[in-house]
């Protein structure tokens, strides 16, 4: 069953002169599964990736997510939408730095008035899942960089969402929190059956994924699929950058 | 969690954030509940009233007046501080929308925040005003000259006004914050820290507009003044053209100025200049509008104080009134015997001894009285003066009277006739006396007992004689009581009822007191408009502080020093501390020099001394900002 449907999506940024940052995108995402979005600097991935969670508007083109068209919602009828259907992990982690650990998990079911009980019964459940019951009382300042990442995957979890989208979330990360952000992430994909869309510059992190598609230049260029190996899949990848010829900044050294 | 302990979560964790919003709500409270202390305090009321109802009056329409200018400027300021805080806080929107809060809970947020805010000033002030209740009772009771004390109580009416119209206000304040900065995506708001800011610009064009707003300002100020055109609308205009002109001066021809500095190479790749001007177009132009605040709050501030000063100032010194009490009445009222004797009497019972002497007021016209030698003789004895004499009957004396003496006119005419046109008679004056032996505003003309007689029969068909009673007590001060109490038994004015009483005591106190209220109400007028002000600087720099932060750090590690960073941070902060100021100083000075003309009346000492201590004030805030803004600085660049 399909879950989003991007089709002839694209974006052009006004200005003195015009920027295209995507052309005529076309993806489908399938229920549960969890998708990464690979690229070199400036092609258009995070771009796509905004446009999906509906924090920015495509100049034309269509978006259905479980069928819905979310920018035909109004504005009240968006944000429930967000805060029911999506949820959010960045590279900047984005928590709110007056509230707790715990107060950041549960800000989305506040938002959206959930009953007491059942806000700190998910919290705990998932704060286990993902190793951070120890720091739940904790401020942001107070954690670590891989700390924080868990946090807004718990953040991004906790309410059930259909569509977790994760822009570069192991890019301040270390290689070991990294790894286990992915882990965690792959985990979460399986258990809480979330379907997931990553954008990476990091092979290793989209060696987590069920399929990885890679843009240049605002256009799709090719996707691959994981087999049966991470291992291998990893050395696709590699590869398909390379080809990309995009900058070899953009390939990270190997750390299997 | 539940959404409002999210929001008091917000508030309370963020203390330092709101630290100054929150202060300066309530120190607003707290001036507001001064007031409303004073105005509802019994036994100030009677206090007042009793010494006259001029003096009460005026403190409760002067009370009056600056609670409503505390308030309304209280209402502005706050709700400028609370939109600065939205800006800040931009990005922290963008996530919580991301996250799905949707239009109607970030409204209900702002204004949930806005209202902790708001009753926890609304708390702090009363609390803290209550506290030193007593503190500035007793300062007012000094300034007010009131003998019986002001008890310390604690005004119920007072904390209900109080708390009732800044809950009011908040209300309004926390559902205007709430409409600020809707309608925007979220990543906009995410990333509107990241956006490069565009080079400001001002137009050539707007520019001029703004000076020649400002010189047809003050021209019309000087039109208004010396071509006598009073009306309203010229007035209503010049002031207008003036703060329009002003806020031209601060978003166009500020901007436009540095510009055109920066195209002057020598000047701008000389050491830090490069970097002082670069920032400061754009400092100049994100600060436009609190600038424009700040320089109008303090030109009516310093306007407002210098001229309550200058009412206040009634040059009591000059006075001249040398007689304890005097009492006047016409010749032959039927109530003048037994009112001096009452005088007399009052006096011997509070144990006060005094000299009592009675000149009797013939009228040549409204202005110029003469009288009896014997009389004035009489009088100058009483008060330590030598007697004078008169060789004939047709001489005759001035006596200076206090207008003249004061300008010193010593020119007169020898030859005076006194009487009507085809009779009176005429009197070689044989010189002028200065000494203060009436409180006459013009001269007495001094003639010989015979003389006098015969022209009152002369004159008896035209205004009949004033019997003066004149009291001398050394020591006057002590006469306040008996004055007090004589003035409520004889309320008489001399046109209407024949008779007058006026204490020296009194009229002295109530000038005191009038004095005082007015001192009252600009020290605390001025209180408030300069923390206002300095908190707009204050909100102005925590909002660019981040940012500041980052561009400092990224200068410091091209390499610049303390010191260069110290002057530096000296340059730009000193803009922001004394351009408003001068501004708004030289729009006073405007407004003082017109007054002056107007009233014939100088203010520049008030006005000076006013534009000192505001500058001075200045001057201590920029040097704490300084310092501390220079220790985060140095805290963070290692």
């Amino acid at each position: 069953m399909e879950l989003v449907r991007v089709s002839k999506l694209n974006k052009i940024y006004p200005g003195k002169v015009g920027y295209r940052a995507l052309t005529q995108i076309d993806l489908v995402i399938e229920k549960g599964e969890f998708v990464g979005i690979m690229g070199p600097s400036g092609s258009g991935k995070t771009t796509l990736l905004n446009m999906v969670s509906t924090i920015d508007r495509p100049t034309s083109g269509e978006l259905r997510i479980g069928g819905e068209d979310p920018y035909a919602l109004k504005r009240e009828e968006l944000a429930y939408f967000r805060r029911r259907r999506l949820g959010f992990v960045f590279q900047a982690f984005n928590l709110l730095e007056t509230l707790t650990v715990r107060e950041n998990i549960m800000l989305p079911m506040t938002l959206d008035g959930t009953d007491l009980t059942q806000m700190k019964k998910r919290t705990q459940e998932l704060a286990e899942r993902l190793g951070i019951e120890g720091i739940l009382d904790k401020r942001t300042y107070e954690i670590s960089g891989g700390q924080a990442q868990r946090t807004a995957i718990a953040r991004a979890l906790v309410h059930g969402p259909q569509l977790v989208l994760a822009d570069e979330p192991t890019g301040n990360l270390d290689s070991k929190a990294a790894r286990d952000v992915m882990e965690l992430m792959s985990r979460m994909n399986r258990e809480e059956e979330a379907t997931m869309m990553l954008v990476t510059h990091d092979a290793m992190a989209a060696s987590y994924c069920d399929r990885v598609v890679f843009i240049k230049d605002g256009r799709l260029y090719s996707e691959i699929h994981q087999g049966d190996n991470r291992q291998v899949f990893y050395q696709k990848i590699i590869n398909v950058l390379s080809m990309l010829g995009g900058d070899d900044h953009a390939i990270p050294p190997v750390r299997v | 969690m539940r959404f409002r302990q999210f929001a008091f979560n917000n508030v309370l964790r963020r203390k330092r954030t709101y630290a100054a919003h929150f202060m300066s709500s309530a120190f607003a409270v707290m001036i507001f509940f001064i007031y409303a202390v004073l105005q509802y305090h019994p036994s100030l009321q009677g206090q007042l009233a009793a010494s006259s109802p001029t003096v009460s009056a005026l403190g409760t329409i002067g009370l009056k007046i600056s609670q409503y200018f505390v308030f309304v400027f209280s209402f502005l300021f706050l709700l400028y501080s609370a939109g600065a805080f939205l800006q800040v806080r931009k990005r922290e929107f963008g996530i919580l929308m991301m996250l799905g809060m949707s239009e109607s809970q970030r409204t209900r947020l702002v204004f949930i925040e806005n209202m902790i805010i708001g009753l926890l000033s609304i708390v702090t002030g009363i609390g803290v005003g209550l506290l030193f209740t007593k503190l500035y009772l007793l300062l007012v009771q000094r300034v007010l000259l009131l003998e019986q004390g002001l008890d310390f109580y604690v005004s119920l009416p007072a904390i209900g006004t109080t708390a009732g119209v800044f809950f009011v206000m908040f209300l309004v304040l926390a559902g205007f914050a709430s409409r600020i900065g809707r309608r925007h995506l979220p990543l906009e708001l995410i990333r509107s820290e990241e956006k490069p800011r565009e080079e400001p610009k001002a137009s050539l064009s707007l520019s001029l507009l703004g000076v020649s707003l400002l010189g047809a300002g003050y021209g019309l100020v000087f039109y208004f003044v010396l071509g006598e055109a009073f009306s309203l609308p010229v007035l209503t205009a010049a002031v207008g053209f003036v703060v329009l002109g002003t806020y031209f001066l601060f978003t166009q021809l500020s901007v436009y100025g540095i510009r055109a500095l920066k195209r002057r190479e020598k000047l701008l790749f000389r050491q830090i200049n490069l970097l002082t001007l670069t920032d400061l177009a754009y400092r100049m132009r994100d600060n436009a509008v609190m600038f424009f605040m700040v320089a109008n709050v303090t030109a009516v501030a310093i306007c407002g104080i210098a001229v309550c000063l200058s009412i206040g100032d009634p040059r009591l010194t000059e006075k001249n009134d040398p007689y304890a009490f005097t009492y006047v009445s016409e010749e032959g009222h039927p109530l003048a015997d037994s009112h001096v004797q009452r005088i007399e009497g009052r006096l011997q019972e509070d144990g006060i001894p005094y000299r009592l002497a009675v000149v009797t007021f013939g009228w040549r016209d409204r202005y110029n009285p003469f009288i009896r030698l014997s009389d004035y003789n009489a009088a100058a004895l009483a008060l330590g003066y030598e007697a004078r004499e008169l060789a004939g009957e047709d001489e005759a004396f001035v006596l200076t009277g206090n207008s003249e003496r004061s300008q010193e006119i010593v020119n007169f005419p020898n030859i005076q006739t006194i009487g009507q046109e085809n009779g009176g008679r005429t009197f070689r004056i044989q010189g002028r006396v200065h000494d203060q032996v009436l409180a006459w505003g013009a001269d007495v003309y001094v003639i010989p007992d015979e003389a006098f007689a015969s022209l009152i029969a002369e004159l008896s068909d035209q205004r009949v004689p004033s019997v003066y009673h004149l009291v001398v007590i050394d020591g006057w001060e002590r006469s306040l009581d008996a004055g007090l109490e004589l003035k409520a038994e004889m309320p008489g004015t001399e046109w209407e009822d024949g008779y007058a009483l006026s204490s020296l005591a009194v009229n002295w106190h109530q000038d005191r007191q009038m004095n005082g209220v007015l001192i009252v109400i600009s020290v605390l007028m001025g209180v408030v408009f300069f923390t206002f002000a300095a908190s707009f600087i204050y909100f102005r720099l925590y909002a660019d502080l981040q940012r500041d932060e980052k561009q400092y750090q990224l200068i410091s590690k091209l390499g610049l020093s303390r010191q260069e960073l110290g002057s530096l941070v000296s340059r730009q902060l000193a803009l922001m501390f004394f351009l408003p100021l001068g501004v708004g100083i030289v729009h006073s000075i405007v407004a003082f020099i017109n007054m002056g003309l107007l009233l014939q009346f100088s203010m520049a000492k008030q006005a000076f001394m006013i534009c000192l201590c505001f500058l001075l004030l200045q001057l201590g805030y920029f040097l704490l900002i300084r310092w501390r803004y220079l220790r985060h600085m140095h805290a963070k660049l290692i």
